[in-house]
């Protein structure tokens, strides 16, 4: 059953005893691992204006539960970190057919940013100024005192910051070994090689966001008013969201952008930790994939055509790690530095 | 006379690319969807195109590994396992992506098992092996994985 502003007027209205009545309601673009709905709504007493969150018919296309991430959103609510106020968590939720349902405050702002690919200067600028506010607010998140938080109660800490980058790639490798829709001896062996070269200098433990950037966040005028979508979030080594950034930290160089963010931790980062986090980014990317998107499909859970379409993507990715196989870290990263693709930039409406 | 299966999805692909995707803005949901059609019919042109010999490239590399691991004494390796190698290598079945899709079941099997502890000449071969499989591969999808997928 679609969402109609008829059925979340109702919903709404019950909710927040208040009759509400939904102007606008549309899905927010883009999106697969969950769905976003913003909801624009009046009652008496002014506007009132909603994201509705919930997994897709098929189950969630991450490896997170929704109730996890409604958890990060209402610790994260109450640090420096900017989120959008969780309002409330519905299990088994009738509006969105029995599936759960997190509903929080609307922000003003968009998930993608007008003028980005424009080839001009002002859209030369408006790249870096969106990279520099990428990596200062993942810095901000990377900082974040993460047990004062509570959100060691929701993600599992790992014993040390030596052992954040082994204790992360366990965790997907599990994710993998139990969810693969096929057999891929390429990345099984793929993933025994990576696992041989796991830095351990990683300086803190530190909240790492996943997914982010364009697409990702909620912007207003190339800033980060909410970063949203923490479906892949664990306790691990900060850098790794540099690699995750959906194209945005590529915006500008990327020496540029690591010196920038080196500033803002207060810390350099090493050549073995940069050239294993964007790696192991790379098989993060195609374990989602294949194991919690085309897994679905394979199970017959969903006819989404994303399912299938981002397998040429995973396979890309694939056969370039597949490519550094028995490589040091460093041989292996100066064969895919520098060709990062970008999933959602690169769908940036041109301002005109 | 229907057309060749290859001008039909010429011809599709060139609508939906040239037609329909102008149309629609680029950040909606009727774009992506429309992307996603065009990489996955891409990826059809493309498979019909060199898939067979994609597909006869990785039954070779598999099979060549499968039957040296049957002959072999690898220490991490069972009687169980050398046996299935063996009748893998040694089946008549026809080269097909069924029948690679068994090889590469029983490969992954013989990845886990003897990672860390294989011989260097086992480990070039496996790896040689592998190489193939992940270029074959890549190769029937090669254009289709360039584009956006949604």
């Amino acid at each position: 059953m679609a969402l109609t502003p008829q059925s979340v007027s109702q919903y709404l209205s019950a909710k927040m005893g208040a009759g509400i009545e939904v102007k606008k309601l549309s899905q927010s673009f883009p999106g697969i691992s969950r769905e976003t709905w913003f909801a624009f709504g009046e009652s008496a007493q002014g506007e009132v204006n909603v994201a509705l969150r919930f997994d897709p018919p098929e189950g969630s296309g991450g490896p997170s539960s929704l109730r996890a991430e409604w958890d990060i959103y209402s610790k994260l609510y109450k640090t420096e970190v900017p989120v959008a106020e969780p309002l409330w968590y519905e299990e088994n939720a009738e509006l969105v057919d029995g599936r759960d349902l997190m509903v929080r405050r609307l922000v003003d702002g968009s998930s993608t940013i007008a003028g980005l690919s424009d080839d001009s200067e002002a859209g030369a600028a408006l790249r870096r100024k969106v990279a520099y506010e990428c990596i200062e607010q993942l810095a901000r998140v990377h900082l974040l005192d993460w047990k004062a938080a509570g959100l060691d109660q929701i993600l599992t800490p790992p014993q040390s910051a030596a052992t954040a980058f082994r204790s992360e790639f366990d965790q997907w490798r599990a994710h993998w070994r139990k969810g693969r829709p096929f057999a891929d001896p390429v990345f099984d062996e793929i993933l025994c090689w990576l696992s041989e070269l796991i830095p351990t200098d990683t300086p803190r433990v530190s909240l790492v966001k996943g997914n982010n950037g364009v697409g990702e966040e909620i912007w207003r005028d190339g800033k980060i008013v909410a970063m949203s979508d923490w479906e892949v979030a664990c306790l691990s080594d900060g850098i790794s969201d540099l690699f995750w950034s959906q194209g945005t930290i590529r915006l500008i160089g990327f020496d540029q952008a690591l010196r920038h963010y080196e500033q803002c931790m207060g810390q350099k980062v090493s050549a073995e930790r940069l050239a294993y986090a964007g790696l192991f980014a790379l098989a993060k990317q195609i374990i989602c994939g294949n194991v919690f998107w085309y897994g679905h499909h394979k199970a017959g859970r969903t006819k989404r055509i994303y399912a299938l379409s981002t397998l040429g993507y995973s396979l890309d990715s694939r056969r370039r790690l597949g490519r550094c196989i028995g490589m040091n870290l460093l041989d292996a990263w100066s064969v895919i530095s520098g060709d990062e693709k970008s999933l959602y930039t690169s769908v940036g409406e041109k301002s005109t | 006379m229907m057309p060749p299966p290859k001008e039909v999805l010429a011809n599709a692909i060139g609508v939906l690319s040239e037609q329909v995707l102008p149309q629609l803005s680029a950040t909606t949901w009727n774009a992506a969807n429309v992307r996603a059609c065009i990489t996955l019919l891409t990826y059809v042109e493309d498979a019909m195109a060199d898939g067979d010999k994609a597909v006869s490239a990785q039954a070779d590399a598999m099979r060549s590994i499968m039957s040296f691991v049957s002959g072999s004494n690898e220490a991490w390796l069972t009687e169980e396992l050398r046996a299935r190698c063996g009748n893998a290598a040694d089946a008549q079945a026809p080269v097909s992506y069924e029948t690679n899709v068994h090889f590469k079941e029983l490969l992954s099997q013989v990845v886990e098992q003897s990672a860390g502890k294989r011989s260097a000449l086992f480990q070039d071969k496996l790896r040689a092996c592998l190489a193939v499989i992940n270029e074959a591969e890549f190769s029937a999808m090669a254009r289709a994985s360039k584009l956006q997928p949604f």
